[in-house]
Order: C-alpha cells, then structure tokens, then sequence
C-alpha cells in the first residue's frame, strides 16, 4: 500500500478483487434494462489502472465498449461520466492513476439538459 | 420582380402594433434570411434595430419576437419550434428561449416565418392567425384562466381539436405581470426564461392562437432533405450518446445528477439524498412506468420524449399531468426538498398552467421554506402559511398567491433575487440567482461550473452556450475536469455559437444532438445554401455577440457578472464537497474573455472581433474612435 500522501500516478502492486457499478441508463449496455444498477467485481491485476480496468469491462460488452470510448483517439468520449470513489475522474485519479481493491469506479450516463 | 427566397421560407414576417389594432406583412430578402436564418437570429436583429437603451422591458415600445426558422414545418423532427426573443423582465436585457409543440408548423403553413409584436393594447386581446386572416379579438372570455383553460375555451369557441390549433398564452402569471412569468403552450411546451411572459401580459396580448395554415412550405432539394432528417433520427435512435434521449427525454438527469452532486436539493444545504428515498423510483424507468402514460408528441417527431401521465396515487389521483422534464422534476421537486414523484408530478404541472419559470419557482420556494424554518420569513408574512421542505400543497397555495399577486406573494412575485432583496439581512443570502437577473437551470451548479460560468456570462437570461454537445467537432477535448477552472473556461468560450444557430433553424434543440456537420447538411437541403460548420459557427457566434452588445447598450455590465452569495457557495457535503468556484472567479473570466474575444473591463466584444463577425456596422454604437484604436491592446 502507498503512504497516504504518496502520489496516485505512481505504479503500485495490486491484489483482490474491484468493484464496478453501472447505473440506470448504462445498464443497458451492459445487458440490463436501463434501471436501478449492476455490479460488476474484476480480480485486480498487477499494475491495473483506471483505464485497463474499463478496457477489460468493456471488452465484455460491444455497447459499452462503444459507448465509452473515442474510436479515434481510444480515450474516453464524452457519453459517460466516470466516478471514482464518488467523486469524477481527474479529481483524485486520471485514467492512468493505478487502483485498489478499496476503490470503486461507477459509471453514469451523460447528462443531456432540458 | 419579386426575388425567389430559399426554401424552407414562408417568405413573410407578421407584424402587429397593439396599440393601433393594426398589422401587416414584411418580406424577407435572400440575403436576410441567409444573415439571420431565423429565431434567435432573427429576433435579436430586430431587438437591435428597434429597441433603443430607454425602452425597458415594460415599455409598450418594446418588441415581442415569436420566431420560427427553415426547419420549421419540414419534415424532420421536432420541427415545431418556437423561439421567443424580447428585452425580457427580470434582466431588463435580451431573451432567447425555446418551447416546441405545434407552434412554429402551424405559422409557416399559414404564411409567416414570425411574428413581432410591439404597442399595447387598449383591452386584452388575443391575435387569431389562419392563413390570411389575421386579427386581434376580444380576450375578455380569457381572462384569469390559466394556460390549459385558455387553451381548452380557444378550441371550444373556434370549434377545433388538436393539433388543428395551436395557443400561447402567458396565463394568469402574464396577466399580472409576475417577473418569471413565462409563455406556454400545446399542454406542456413552454418558453420560459426572463420573464418574457411579463412582456406579452403588459402588451394586454393574452394569448396567440394560430390555426394549422393551409400554405405550401418547399423544399429545395425535398430529396436530400429527407436524407438529412433521416440520418439524424438514425443517430438520436442509435448513438449511445443520445439513445437514453430518445428513449426517455431528460428523465435520466435526476438518478444521474444525484451522484455528480449535481441535483439541487433542499435550496443548495445539501447535496446527499436523504435517507427513506427510494430512488429507484426517480431513475427514467421509475419515472416513466410508475405512471400510466402516453405521447404526446410535438410536430413531426420520432421521440419518445413529451409524454402525458396520469397521478397513480395521493390527493389528485387520476389528474391528467403533463410529464415533468429533468428541470420539472427539479424545480417543482427536489430544489424545496419534495422527493415524492407524484406529489412533483403534480406541482409541476401546475405551475405550467401557471405559467412561471419552473426553475425559478423552485429557487423561490427552496428560499421561502429555508427563510420561514430559520425565522426571517414568518407565518404572519405569509397570510398564515406554513410551508416545509417538500410540502407540494403549500408551495401551490404560494404559487397561486404570486400569480395573483395577492399578499407577500407580490413580492415572491418580483422573483427571488428582488424578493431577498427586499427581505435583506441574512435572508438575502439564502437566495440562488446571477447578479445579472439570469435564472439558473435546475441543476446544482457548485458542480457544474461550466453551467455556472454561462449563466453569469449569458446575454439571453439562460445558457448562452448549454452543455456541450459532441465537442470535438468543434476542436474541444471531449471532456474535462470539470473543477479545472482553466478547461472549464476554455470550453464553455470555445462551444460557444452552436446553441444560437440551433435556435435559429426552428427545431427543437433535443432533436438538433447531432454532428454539426449533419445539422449543416440539412438546412442546405432545406434552403438551397451551401451552408458549412465554419458559417454555422460564425452566425452563431455572431449571434451571441449581438446579443451581448444589446445587454451592454441596456446597461448589463461585466461587474454583475457573479453568482449570489448561495449560488457560488462551495458544497458542504457530496460529490463535490469542498469545490470553491468563487475562489477562481476572476480566472474563469479572464480565460472565457479572452476566449470570445470580448473586453475584460467593459464586456463589450473587440472591435477585431467585430470586424471578424461581420459586425463592423454597430462599431461606432459601441465604441468611441479613440477606445477603439486602443482597445484589445
């Protein structure tokens, strides 16, 4: 485990399993219906990050992986939101920041206004 | 010889002065329709030519633009829109808001791309449209109905049904002028921002009543249109990016909004769901099934969007509603702290028929109930009204106070930002609102600052650039931190004009969640044009900067441009517990100024940028010629 304030971009040796919630609307790329959630549980693998992390869930499912990612540039688009411990990527974790089985990356549909 | 004008174009615009009972026709040209398009486009020219800075927005010279666009009656989706443009009431500067139904199909096939309304009328009338016959008739049998009433009595004494007709109307809120008081029509579309209902109140206009003209409406390339429109469904059915749109409209926004700790709650004190709320209830599903529903559709459009829905349970089960939109289930729900759908469902409803601002409406109430349990609004001053968080019955006692002006809901009545103001002391800074008067949409913004940054920089009482839609079509990063003041900035400048051409085309902007690119493609099909992104872009942005212009010659200055005290507060608990926007205030404008090209210290656009919009010709209203050399330097 890293020293509490030890930076988050730095390569760490993980074990155990991690936690993906897909909620409502995402669900339905996932095979649900479009409500309530799903959960998902990856074992970690050395050197996991965000990214590989939701590269191996969408890999599971064409729709998502669509839904998630640029095909141009393979960077996230912009169709869902990524929650990492509650709070949206780039806060405490980018796509690169290395994750833990304590932590919980939820995935949330796009706002579209009105 | 009369020059040929682009397809998509009923050709004329109908003017009417209510003072002197009087209307008439004006043509367009080729080159107008192609400099202003429509709507917005076309509204603010308007405002700017005619609606000098001494014309207030009570003024009986100022103007009232109900504008359609190209789009409007063609066959692609959505295209029933109305966009309403005035020097609306609570910024005393420019408007633009939208509303759909049937509006915008119903004028073009009677003849008219818009209608401009000026002068007031001697009694309260209501101007009836069906093909040539235009006149303003007697709306005393109107008056002190609300807006489904005026609706139901105009079909019951024209003898029509559906969507033969078509009426606007101000409500009750209009007749008395309420600060937020919108423009509504069809059961359930409405015009909102700014107050432009006031405007069509103090004109004594009840309502607009447009039968479904009989007019040709062409299109240029009819081929190429249907193959544009096409392509659009086909994304908005099957993107991932717009599929939960055309499934659910915004119904999504409140399940995914409550996790970004972007959903208001219980006036900006909290952003944590209380504990009891079920909320599957309040995800799209839950609200759309736990009501027996059906749709109601505006003019030619595939989406499963507008619904109607009947209350499943409570005090008014069996009530017909219309159902709310994400800011329905917001501003009539959880902004006061109502988490019952149903008891939402119905408020939000009657504020429609009220006719006010729903976002509004729910800043004022989550205000009224904080200020009445912390004691600086008492039961006394509310004629004896106790009003809790998520009470839907009394905030509909309140509302139905407000909309007749009755008691301290003639101040409520003045809208929030004036009716703390007028409280004062620490009620003053329970209130959610932009210093210029702008109205913000039904979200938390302490996590949305690009929304926040918008509102408070808007020319037209709402969003001036709106949630970017596909950004990298426009050379933004798809997404960004959004508590990176530098990215935020930048994207909210660098999205800016697309919204404003949307709102010139006559569509809805739920149906316009395209590529740039296609949107382009189809008004060329409409028009004949061969319009481009960069000519989409430069009109929008052109637009924008006419608005900005107006505001500046009416006396909006960059020193409003701040949130309220609560508004900009930082989130005390959440997803975004702990982010201080204010902090980054001054940053946020300095990179969005200099993103649009507009002059720090006075807010008015550079002369360069002026000249780079086309706009050189109101250099000389703006500028003196030794500050413009000087300028931008």
């Amino acid at each position: 485990m890293p020293a509490p304030d030890a930076p988050r971009n730095v390569a760490t040796v993980n074990a155990g399993e991690l936690e993906i919630e897909v909620v409502a609307w995402i669900t339905k790329f996932v095979g649900g219906d479009g409500s309530t959630r799903k959960v998902f549980h990856l074992p970690l693998r050395t050197d996991d990050t965000v990214r590989k992390a939701l590269r191996r869930l969408s890999g599971r499912f064409p729709q998502l992986h669509k839904a998630l990612w640029d095909p141009m540039t393979g960077d996230l688009a912009e169709h869902v939101e990524v929650l990492i411990n509650d709070a949206v990527l780039d806060l405490t974790h980018n796509l690169d920041s290395p994750i833990e089985p304590s932590d919980k990356i939820a995935l949330i549909g796009q706002y579209l206004g009105g | 010889m009369q020059e040929e004008l682009p397809g998509g174009y009923a050709g004329k615009i109908l003017r009417v002065d209510l003072s002197q009972n009087r209307t008439w026709t004006e043509a367009w040209t080729a080159e107008m329709c192609r400099t202003c398009i429509g709507g917005v486009g076309l509204g603010i020219k308007i405002l700017w030519d005619e609606v000098p800075a001494e014309v207030s927005w009570d003024h009986e010279d100022n103007r009232l633009v109900l504008a359609t666009g190209p789009l409007a009656g063609l066959p692609a989706w959505g295209t029933g829109g109305l966009t309403v443009v005035t020097r609306g009431a609570l910024t005393n500067g420019a408007t633009n808001t939208q509303a759909n139904g049937f509006f915008g199909a119903n004028l073009k096939y009677s003849g008219y791309d818009a209608i401009v309304l000026q002068g007031r009328a001697p009694e309260w009338v209501y101007l009836y449209i069906h093909d040539d016959t235009v006149e303003l008739r007697d709306a005393s049998a109107l008056l002190g109905k609300d807006t489904w009433e005026t609706q139901e009595t105009l079909e019951q004494m024209l003898d029509l049904t559906g969507h033969q007709l078509s009426v606007y109307t101000s409500g009750l809120a209009g007749e008395n002028q309420v600060r937020f008081a919108a423009i509504h029509g069809d059961y359930g579309h409405v015009a909102s921002k700014n107050g432009c209902g006031a405007v069509m109140g103090n004109k004594r206009l009840k309502a607009v009543a447009i039968v479904r003209g009989s007019k040709a409406l062409r299109a240029a390339d009819p081929r190429g249109l249907w193959m544009a429109a096409q392509e659009i469904a086909e994304d908005l059915q099957y993107d991932p990016s717009t599929r939960s749109l055309y499934e659910y409209g915004t119904l999504p926004g409140v399940s995914g909004l409550s996790r970004l700790g972007a959903l208001p709650i219980k006036n900006y004190t909290t952003n944590v769901v209380p504990e009891g709320v079920d909320m599957s209830q309040w995800t799209a599903q839950g609200l759309r099934e736990g009501f027996d529903h059906r749709g109601h559709q505006c003019n030619s459009c595939g989406m499963h969007h507008c619904h109607a829905q009947v209350l499943p349970s409570g005090p008014h089960q069996g009530a017909i509603v219309d159902e709310p939109e994400y800011e329905g289930w917001s501003g009539a729900g959880w902004a006061f702290g109502c988490t019952d759908p149903v008891a939402t469902s119905w408020l939000n409803t009657q504020v429609d028929r009220a006719c006010v601002d729903v976002n509004e409406f729910g800043w004022l109430m989550g205000w009224v109930v904080e200020c009445q349990e912390k004691g600086y609004v008492t039961k006394e001053q509310l004629g004896g009204l106790t009003i809790t968080w998520g009470d839907a019955e009394a905030a509909n006692a309140l509302l139905q106070m407000i909309i007749r002006r009755e008691g301290f809901g003639d101040v409520l009545a003045e809208g929030v930002k004036r009716a703390s103001e007028t409280v004062g002391g620490p009620a003053a800074e329970c209130a959610i609102y932009a210093m210029t008067g702008n109205t913000p949409r039904g979200h938390d913004h302490r996590a949305r600052w690009e929304e926040m940054l918008d509102t408070c920089t808007g020319s037209g009482g709402t969003l001036d650039s709106g949630p970017p839609v596909l950004p990298t079509e426009m050379g933004q990063p798809a997404r960004i931190n959004p508590f990176d003041p530098d990215a935020v900035a930048r994207m909210v400048g660098g999205t800016r004009g697309r919204r404003q051409f949307e709102d010139s085309l006559g569509t809805c902007i739920f149906t316009t969640r395209t590529l740039l690119s296609i949107l382009c493609r189809t008004l060329s099909a409409a028009t004949g044009w061969d319009f481009t992104k960069d000519e989409a872009l430069l009109f929008g942005r052109r637009t924008a900067a006419l608005m900005r212009a107006f505001n500046i010659r009416c006396g909006i200055t960059p020193d409003l441009e701040r949130p309220s005290k609560r508004y900009g507060s930082v989130p005390v608990d959440g997803p975004a517990q702990g982010q201080d926007i204010g902090a980054h205030w001054e940053h946020l404008l300095d990179v969005w100024y200099d993103m649009v090209g507009y002059d720090r210290q006075t807010g008015k656009p550079l002369p360069a940028t002026l000249e780079d919009l086309g706009l050189s010709h109101i250099l000389a209203d703006l500028w003196d010629a030794r500050e413009a050399t000087h300028a931008g330097t």
